[in-house]
């Protein structure tokens, strides 16, 4: 496939993701809810807002940054078996580095702003990174020595790691920023955390980045516990795996920070060792 | 509950209620009075409440045991505009004496944070709730 | 020693409405608070002065939105204290269903605010959606939703009729198995638990020394409720039950108030089934004597007190209000210095703040005194 069309294709789908979740979760909640397209309106309608420069900060930076951020997770999908633009041995590296990358992104951002909020926002995501990164590498790893490329992954892993399905859940949670880890994007505490003072064409660009990365850690768990055969498949699979994260985030409410770094390493490492002890054994 | 009679004396006793009382205290030392009130046990205030009467500032102190509403009033005159705080005594006076303060233009003495509560900081019209 | 200040408000996503928190952090630690309230000041206490009793029953309902009709009473009580009436028994009871069934609406509303500070959304759309039944039934009684305005000085302005009757009381029983399942999710819930056990603790010497009200005070263990010591209204024939939790932190408070709302729908369908047929006001000769009258009611929030001075015209001399959140805030001091900024919105809602009332005081009319320039609104230059 060629790169711009899956550069299109790769944003539509991460809007739609998103406003699905939207839906699901009004319905669950006995609301109607936004329509499924809500996202795409809300993007168009942000270009066309002003753009604040706030006095102090480092603007062009945190212009910048909002544009890379994007167009790195949109690299991680051409790593993806059927796209497979950019495939090779021992790419789960490269995938590691994109997905702290875009996260780097918007830790920088909070720091460029002379305000209090995206501080704290920026300080709390620092935290939280350290909590379920460390997982999440010992998990791609694993995959990484077994497999040596995303494109040789076997079909329905799911049914020999189990605990590593379960533990890729809750980690998906707390990179995307999903109750119950959305501590970082806690709005009744620090007003939008990062992105409290951006505006306009940032603000737009930010929203897809956080929409990009639904739908790449979404088609992650996919790819790594399912990896149907063809592309209807891995569709429907996607849906299943989207509605469990709308699932916990219906019911749960959100931890606190230390509560969060807790639960990620104390409950979920063990999980995952039992299943890799398994195959050394 | 009815007044005990330790209390009977504590000010000149000018109205009675199913179940409250109403006292005038003395200026000079009504906090002296107070004391002996809230080491008897009655140490619970609900409110402070002011009101210009044209000659004097009349400030009530309401008590509340259970049931019984003891109801204190301290005459202060316009003139020295001034009254001893509670806030070492009862620190729920604290911001009561803060409103009581900035409505009726009263000074309280020893309050450990005077200023201004509900009005803004740069206020500069007469306290709201002065007559005339 | 603190290294950062986060300002709370005035303007936050948090807070329903306005107060200024001044937060001193060390890390995420707070140290201590300093806060300033008066951003909702309203001219209330002078206003009144202005108007005649029967008018200021209205303004006194205005004080606050959730808790209208506590205020009303409490202000009618106040004044047919003042003139020695009492009132009819169908009256009584009305009034008393009106007041259980606005505790029952806050305590609803409440409790979707708490969910929604601890990022429980679902908690929140479901206890706005159970508080609709209690709405409707205010509706079909008072014909409004929120602000009641059904007292007057003798009695009640409105009538209840038998059909009006029977569909609150089947409203009542729907709600109560609604609640009783909220009840069952908020004691049940891990998550709900590790944010609000052992968080914003107050002890019993606490409360005494800074003489707190309502359910902050009977979840420390302190059985203070107006109900019960004065029984005012028609509490005495109903036979109320208080209620008490020992902990005195996040979570004691939710249970209060949970424990409340059954024993407010017990009450109201109590008193709805004892209502006989009646007058629903007495005739008053509006004649006040030159006196001075004090009331007090439990308003949902805690003790309201009410305090008249009539000098024999047809209007008060002068009104003070105190309400329950005025008291309640002192403590914010303690309950948030030593715990992080996350527990902020979720202490701070566990007070069920309500500001509108706290700030109702004064303001000059520009008409005689000086008129204020736009610039010197602008507090510091």
């Amino acid at each position: 496939m060629v790169i711009i069309e899956v550069f299109f294709i790769s944003i539509f789908l991460s809007f739609i993701y998103e406003g699905i979740i939207r839906k699901v979760a009004a319905r669950m909640q006995n609301r109607i809810g936004p329509p499924i397209w809500q996202p795409i309106l809300d993007f168009i309608k942000l270009l066309s807002k002003e753009r604040f420069e706030v006095q102090n900060s480092n603007f062009s930076l945190v212009s910048f940054l909002s544009i890379i951020s994007v167009i790195g997770l949109i690299t991680i999908v051409f790593m993806f078996p059927f796209v497979g633009i950019l495939n090779f041995n021992w790419d789960f590296i490269l995938l590691i580095y994109l997905l702290v990358f875009s996260t780097a992104c918007f830790i920088l951002v909070g720091f460029s702003f002379p305000s209090p909020y995206p501080l704290i926002g920026s300080t709390r995501e620092i935290i939280l990174l350290l909590a379920y990164d460390f997982p999440l590498m010992i998990i791609i790893l694993f995959f990484g020595i077994n497999y040596q490329s995303i494109q040789f992954i076997p079909n329905n892993l799911i049914l020999s790691f189990p605990l590593l399905f379960v533990s890729f859940l809750f980690i998906t949670q707390a990179k995307v920023g999903l109750p119950p880890f959305n501590i970082s994007e806690a709005d009744q505490e620090i007003a939008a955390s990062f992105l409290t003072e951006c505006s306009g064409f940032e603000l737009a660009m930010f929203n897809l980045a956080k929409s990009l990365k639904i739908f790449v850690m979404v088609s992650l768990t996919t790819i790594f516990f399912f990896n149907p055969p063809n592309i209807p498949m891995f569709f429907l699979t996607s849906l299943f795996v989207l509605f469990i994260g709308i699932l916990l985030r219906v019911i749960l409410a959100r931890f606190r920070i230390d509560q969060g770094f807790k639960f990620l390493w104390i409950f979920l490492l063990p999980l995952i060792f039992i299943d890799i002890i398994k195959v050394i054994i | 509950m009815k007044l005990p009679k330790e209390l009977k004396n504590i000010g000149k006793f000018y109205k009675q209620g199913k179940n409250e009382a109403w006292f005038i205290l003395p200026y000079e030392n009504f906090k002296d009075v107070i004391k002996n009130i809230i080491d008897f046990g009655i140490n619970r205030i609900s409110s402070i409440s002011g009101y210009d009467n044209g000659k004097e500032i009349e400030v009530i102190y309401h008590f509340v045991k259970d049931n019984f509403l003891l109801n204190l009033k301290v005459l202060v005159p316009k003139s020295l505009n001034k009254i001893d705080t509670l806030t070492d005594l009862l620190p729920a006076t604290f911001l009561l004496e803060k409103e009581l303060s900035e409505m009726l233009g009263i000074k309280i003495i020893g309050h450990p944070k005077p200023g201004k509560l509900f009005l803004s900081e740069d206020w500069y019209g007469k306290p709201p709730l002065r007559k005339g | 020693m603190h290294d950062l200040m986060i300002p709370f408000g005035p303007a936050h996503p948090a807070l329903p409405e306005p107060v200024y928190l001044k937060l001193f952090l060390e890390g995420e630690e707070i140290q201590d608070v300093d806060f300033s309230v008066g951003y909702n000041h309203k001219g209330i206490e002078k206003s009144l002065e202005e108007m005649d009793y029967i008018k200021s029953i209205f303004m006194a309902g205005r004080v606050c939105g959730i808790c209208s009709s506590a205020h009303s009473t409490c202000y009618t009580q106040t004044v047919e204290k003042l003139l020695n009436i009492e009132i009819p028994n169908r009256a009584r009871l009305i009034r008393t269903s009106i007041f259980e069934l606005e505790r029952l609406h806050s305590h609803l509303l409440w409790l979707g605010m708490f969910g929604h500070e601890m990022g429980f959304d679902t908690l929140f759309m479901l206890s706005f959606r159970e508080r609709e039944y209690v709405l409707d039934s205010l509706e079909l009684i008072t014909g409004k939703r929120v602000v009641h305005d059904i007292n007057t000085i003798g009695g009640v302005r409105r009538d209840v009729s038998q059909e009006t009757m029977s569909k609150v009381l089947k409203n009542l029983d729907i709600l109560k198995d609604k609640v009783e399942h909220l009840q069952n999710l908020v004691e049940k819930d891990p998550i709900i638990k590790k944010r609000t056990v052992g968080i914003g603790k107050l002890d019993k010497k606490d409360v005494e020394r800074l003489c707190l009200v309502g359910p902050v005070a009977r979840a420390s263990g302190i059985p203070y409720d107006i109900r019960k010591t004065d029984r005012y209204l028609a509490y005495d024939d109903l036979g109320f039950k208080i209620v008490v939790e020992n902990d005195g932190d996040n979570f004691a408070r939710t249970l209060v108030r949970i424990k409340e709302m059954l024993e407010s729908i017990r009450l109201v369908k109590l008193a709805i089934k004892s209502i006989k047929p009646g007058i629903i006001k007495n005739k008053v000769v509006m004649n006040f004597p030159v006196d001075e009258a004090i009331s007090r009611v439990e308003a949902p929030r805690g003790e309201l007190i009410y305090y008249v001075k009539s000098n024999g015209s047809n209007k008060p001399a002068r009104v003070k209000i105190r309400t329950p959140t005025y008291a309640n805030i002192l403590c914010l001091n303690k309950i948030l210095v030593g715990h992080t900024l996350a527990d902020v919105p979720v202490s701070l809602e566990s007070l069920d703040p309500c500001l509108c009332c706290t700030d109702r005081l004064t303001v000059v009319r520009n008409g005689k005194e000086e008129i204020i320039k736009l610039e010197d609104l602008h507090g510091h230059h």
